[in-house]
């Protein structure tokens, strides 16, 4: 592979690539806690204010929480 | 305009429908539902058009550059990374517009109630009995509030949160006279 030189000369691609997938499976696990806190937030916008979409609301945070935990386990898998 | 739509992106609902909040009574009636002017988004919607770009826009600015990417990063990584980077903007529309979702402004038949959600991570709540409204002023300030007619409507209250601010609501003349009213008719009726 080539070498990219754009960081430090001595920085290989390889190691670059274990970088990037450090960093999205960081990112990824982030990415989750995050969800967890719009999830509770949307919790408590409900009990606070209840409207027609206050359960779309906490659906999509769910689909959120979702879309993270799919990002982890195919940063873990496939890189 | 299709009432869901009105619910969704309105941020001046007289009469709101469907909608309760904590600490409602029974016979108590929500005549105003008010948020931050609509305008007040167009910063975070400028950032998620900014965000949407930049997966195209970093690898042509590398390559202008002289570093190209080709062949340096697999095409699986390059493929979760985007994926990933497009994962964090779908979050920051949805916590956007939560958070103006989210700060509402009620005048019900009784109160006035205050929600603040302070980032992701706080909330307070403020809210004055009609009857402890003193004075109401509103102000309007600077060029997109005068263009799209948005500011804020401040009461002052006899109790011990002293005072309550609408901040950037639409139409604040008719919110500060709405208020007004019902101040008078209140005090009105007790006497």
């Amino acid at each position: 592979m080539p070498s990219l030189n754009i960081i430090n000369p001595n920085l290989t691609a390889i190691n670059i690539l274990v970088f990037v997938k450090a960093s999205l499976i960081a990112g990824a696990v982030l990415y989750i806690l995050f969800s967890l806190v719009v999830i509770r937030q949307t919790f408590l916008l409900g009990d606070m204010l209840k409207t027609k979409f206050s359960p779309a609301f906490s659906i999509l945070s769910f689909l959120n929480l979702v879309l993270g935990v799919v990002l982890l386990l195919i940063s873990v898998k496939y890189l | 305009m299709p009432s869901f739509f009105k619910e969704l992106f309105y941020s001046f609902i007289p009469e709101p429908k469907g909608v309760e909040f904590h600490g409602e009574d029974k016979d108590e009636k929500i005549l105003l539902l008010l948020r931050r002017h609509v305008v007040t988004n167009i910063p975070w919607i400028l950032i998620s058009f900014g965000m949407m770009l930049v997966p195209f826009v970093i690898p042509q600015v590398l390559l202008v550059g002289g570093f190209p990417l080709d062949g340096v990063i697999p095409t699986h990584y390059s493929l979760i990374l985007v994926l990933f980077w497009y994962l964090v903007t779908i979050t920051y529309i949805f916590e956007s517009y939560l958070s103006w979702y989210s700060n509402v402004y009620i005048v019900t038949s009784k109160r006035l109630v205050d929600v603040d959600f302070y980032g992701i991570l706080s909330i307070r709540v403020s809210e004055a009995p009609i009857t402890n409204i003193e004075d109401v002023t509103y102000t309007l300030k600077g060029i997109a509030a005068t263009i799209f007619n948005y500011g804020s409507v401040i009461v002052q209250t006899a109790g011990e949160s002293r005072e309550l601010e609408f901040e950037l609501v639409p139409k604040p003349a008719v919110v500060h006279d709405r208020i007004s009213d019902l101040a008078t008719e209140v005090r009105n009726a007790k006497s």
